[in-house]
């Protein structure tokens, strides 16, 4: 339907353009030169706004369609664009991109100092939904970014490194290094990486892979899940791979001229788990090389548990804390998947007091057959609480028999029958890592032959007052809680880092067409609405995770032929006997998958969009322009909220956040005075005031606290007419940040004076 | 043969020392992971303490030579480090030796990590 749609839209273009010198009208000769074809279309032709509209398969009203994207070449400075009516939203040389109303576009062609008008044209098809969705086509389009000069780091499975996907126009590879952990691995088994690299893996360079390509030496690393591959298409493959007559370019990433540098992070062939140390290490190397690019960076980290503190404290979150901080932290980011356990039964919690006094938390082992030998069937809880608390733990198995109780400051272990049962309870006291209490429970198999029993099993903590979060943190066989269950707090580690920014899912794609022509669908997908997978937030310690959401169900993207439907380790395994391969995109070089393993690479793709604008960006102002730009709808509901954070993906608005720091705007005059609201909001640690100035005069605009206390004077001078925008850092007068709280700014200019209100979260 | 006033002191010395060795003790149980404990726990119950692991640790100053000196006498190899945070392998029987020391604020086990996919069991249906 589409398609006959779009060639009958063709079809009328065509014959428009026959017909273009006999209605030229006003314009001259020379003048019709200036023109680029479509735009002297427009001008004879205003019901062509139609096809247009058509063109652009939008579902705005034609009648709205006033502005048209455009390049002008003109030797006009930007100011004397904008007298013109011209709204220009950037400049490289002479060559301005613009939109225009339609009805200047004669006038504009007889100015003497504009060369040529050219319709904004779409050069890809980007039929993906994911992408349009989150505005990324547009915003390449309008803003002329693709990543180009942009390291987006992928610390994943590997990568199928010849797919077409991640290679340039000229054959040659887009990977600037690959660094392959499970090559050789480790070898003897000591727990220590056997490669040659520093790291312990094997690594290739740029021109290793180029020869290869050629035919020239080996690359050995190999995608056998499928997983890395797929997000780094997300992130930034440029759809050239294609085949069965499907066009190229339909699978386009968000930055698709963006290097890559790929770690397979993982120690074995085919696996899915990561250490920690490795992915530090990770980091570390992908950040060695950016430097020795001299690029800025953005790391994509699709993966995560539900061990940890939940408060950003865990050594490997510190560590990425650690890199986002400080003057070296410019032109790097990290983002992390929010994990998939947002409807799982992960997450206890209690509060004593009122009476209460003992709260029980019920879990249950399913069957399961025991593995060979000792120490490999296990089950494991995190608890945490405040060190101003002593509070004991207990564990009630499926017979009925009691261990414990034990008391904060000590340690038990029990022999039984029904698996080793280990209870810590905050032994030593306070965790040196960061100050509270912590819980550990664990029943392992420490003879092969006394596994964790099947069954219900219960934990019990005691306390007067206080509260705890408990998590199932790991286990070898199903288990969930069945008791006192909290969907809340769930997100995971690295997810809580303070300055990753931490990305959950929502749902932008229901059916599909298979490999083998099979119309395939999901009838319990909601088109806008949260994936129930996807974990909320907040932290333990309170604040908003995940910072967004972006598509992460049924996610076309790039297709590791290392791992085909019938692989052993592969993703893409169906279920279904009937649609061998439902996940496999009729290219048969793109596949489907879900999971917020691929939302994460969505925004890590529009960061490195951000960073192509602005190379020196810090990592918190990066955070805080996702944050800022997050779009709310019906089905985010108000937000920040634990399960949206701040609300969905819109790249458009996050390039238009670019630039906050400039103190003038660059758009059209003002012709009223006003004061907008501040955003981020609430903020932490810095927020942009916006506002506009009709008239030359005295602007003052102030701070005040909820008790009327003037905190911070923000801007006091005269001031041109324009739209301004200024910072406030959450400092008073004296340099000294203030609390957390309510405050007022206020415009004061001439008879004008405007109040409002924002939120300071420190 | 001993004096009142020098058993005393020695009872006094002994006690002081009861103490600081106790205090010290619980300092160091406050650094290490319990997750790590109880690894090198089980490894000790299978005479493995001399298995290599896979940690990561905090420091509280810059490391020095002579930092990295005392490490490598207790057979920590670092990898790599953003900051006051470094990657390591070490093994079992000198971790508590490694949590001891003053420069350590806390010792960390290296945890698994998995990917986020869904799998890929969700009810679908040919349209």
């Amino acid at each position: 339907m589409i398609l006959k749609s779009s060639k009958t839209c063709l079809n009328s273009i065509i014959i428009f353009l026959l017909t273009i010198p006999s209605f030229a009208g006003t314009l001259s000769q020379a003048e019709y030169k200036k023109l680029d074809p479509q735009l002297i279309f427009l001008i004879n032709h205003p019901e062509s706004k139609k096809l247009y509209h058509c063109q652009l398969q939008k579902n705005h009203s034609a009648n709205k369609i006033n502005l048209i994207s455009a390049l002008i070449k003109s030797k006009l400075t930007k100011s004397e664009l904008s007298a013109l009516g011209v709204k220009v939203y950037s400049q490289i040389g002479n060559i301005f991109s613009v939109s225009i109303p339609i009805n200047q576009i004669e006038k504009l062609a007889k100015h003497p100092k504009i060369s040529y008008l050219q319709k904004s044209k779409k050069h890809t098809i980007h039929n993906d939904k994911s992408m349009t969705e989150i505005r990324a086509p547009q915003a390449r389009q309008q803003y002329n970014v693709s990543g180009k000069g942009v390291i987006i780091g992928i610390v994943d499975t590997g990568i199928n490194w010849r797919h077409l996907d991640f290679r340039n126009p000229d054959g040659t590879t887009r990977i600037k290094a690959l660094l392959d952990f499970s090559d050789p691995g480790d070898v003897d088994g000591d727990g220590v990486l056997d490669g040659a690299d520093q790291y312990g893996g094997t690594l290739y360079t740029e021109q290793e892979i180029n020869n290869a390509l050629n035919g020239i030496g080996t690359v050995n690393a190999t995608d056998e899940v499928g997983h890395g591959t797929h997000v780094a298409g997300s992130a930034a493959g440029n759809g050239r791979a294609t085949g069965n007559g499907v066009s190229a370019n339909t699978f386009v990433g968000v930055a698709p001229e963006a290097d890559l540098i790929i770690v397979k992070g993982t120690r074995l062939q085919g696996s899915q788990n990561f250490e920690d140390v490795d992915y530090i290490n990770s980091i570390v190397f992908i950040d060695s090389i950016a430097n020795i690019l001299n690029k800025p960076y953005v790391i994509n980290l699709s993966l995560g548990s539900s061990s940890g503190p939940h408060d950003g404290k865990d050594l490997s979150e510190q560590a990425i804390d650690a890199l986002l901080t400080g003057p070296n932290a410019k032109g790097k980011s990290i983002v992390v998947s929010a994990g998939n356990e947002g409807d799982k039964a992960i997450h206890a919690s209690g509060t004593f007091g009122s009476g209460t006094s003992s709260i029980e938390t019920k879990f249950d082992i399913s069957t399961y057959t025991a593995n060979e030998s000792n120490y490999n069937d296990y089950i494991q809880f995190d608890g945490w609480y405040d060190a101003s608390y002593n509070f004991s733990v207990k564990v009630i198995s499926p017979t009925n028999s009691t261990y414990g109780p034990v008391n904060a400051g000590s340690e038990r272990s029990y022999d039984t029958t029904e698996g080793a049962i280990y209870i810590l309870n905050a032994k030593g006291g306070a965790s040196a890592l960061n100050g509270d209490k912590q819980i550990m429970v664990q029943i392992f198999d420490y003879y092969e032959t006394k596994t964790p029993k099947e069954g219900e099993w219960k934990i019990i903590i005691s306390g007067s007052s206080g509260h705890f979060d408990l998590w199932l943190a790991g286990s070898s066989m199903e288990a969930s809680l069945t008791s006192n269950i909290d969907y809340s707090v769930i997100v995971g580690t690295p997810g809580t880092a303070f300055n990753a920014v931490t990305v959950g899912a929502y749902i932008t794609k229901s059916h599909w067409t298979d490999l083998d022509g099979f119309n395939l669908g999901n009838t319990s997908l909601i088109i806008g609405s949260p994936s129930s997978f996807s974990s909320a937030g907040p932290t333990r310690d309170g604040r908003v995770k995940p910072e967004i959401c972006a598509p992460g169900e049924m996610i076309g993207a790039s297709y590791s032929s290392d791992a085909p439907p019938t692989g052993s380790y592969s993703m893409f395994a169906s279920a279904y006997s009937q649609w061998p391969n439902a996940y496999i995109c009729p290219d048969n070089k793109h596949a489907l998958s879900q999971g917020t393993s691929f939302s994460a690479p969505h925004v890590s793709g529009a960061i490195a969009l951000l960073l192509q604008k602005k190379p020196n960006e810090n990592a918190q102002n990066i955070r805080l322009s996702v944050i800022a730009s997050a779009q709310t709808d019906n089905h985010t509901g108000s937000t920040p909220s634990d399960k949206w954070g701040y609300g969905k993906l819109d790249v458009m608005a996050m390039m238009q956040s670019v630039g906050v720091e400039n103190n003038i705007v660059e758009s059209q005059i003002p012709n009223s005075v006003q004061l907008f609201q501040n955003y981020p909001n609430p903020f932490n640690p810095l927020t942009t005031i916006s506002y506009s100035i009709c008239t030359g005069q005295n602007v003052r605009i102030t701070v005040f606290n909820q008790l009327g206390q003037k905190i911070r004077t923000l801007v006091n001078k005269n001031q041109l007419q324009g739209n301004y925008r200024v910072n406030w850092d959450g400092k008073n007068n004296k340099g000294k940040n203030v609390p957390s709280g309510i405050y007022f700014y206020r415009l004061v200019t001439g008879n004008f004076s405007q109040t409002r209100k924002m939120i300071l979260l420190q | 043969m001993f004096s009142i006033s020098s058993l005393k002191k020695a009872l006094i010395l002994f006690l002081t020392c009861l103490i600081f060795f106790s205090c010290k003790d619980i300092e160091t149980e406050k650094k290490i992971d319990p997750d790590l404990k109880l690894r090198i726990k089980n490894l000790a119950k299978t005479s493995q303490l001399d298995q290599k692991l896979s940690i990561v640790f905090k420091v509280n100053e810059d490391i020095t030579d002579l930092h990295r000196q005392v490490l490598q006498n207790n057979k920590v190899k670092i990898i790599a480090n953003i900051g006051h945070i470094y990657t390591a392998s070490v093994p079992a029987n000198k971790i508590y030796n490694l949590a001891k020391m003053k420069f350590i604020d806390y010792v960390q086990s290296s945890k698994v990590k998995k990917n986020y996919p869904m799998d890929s069991t969700n009810a679908i249906k040919k349209m």
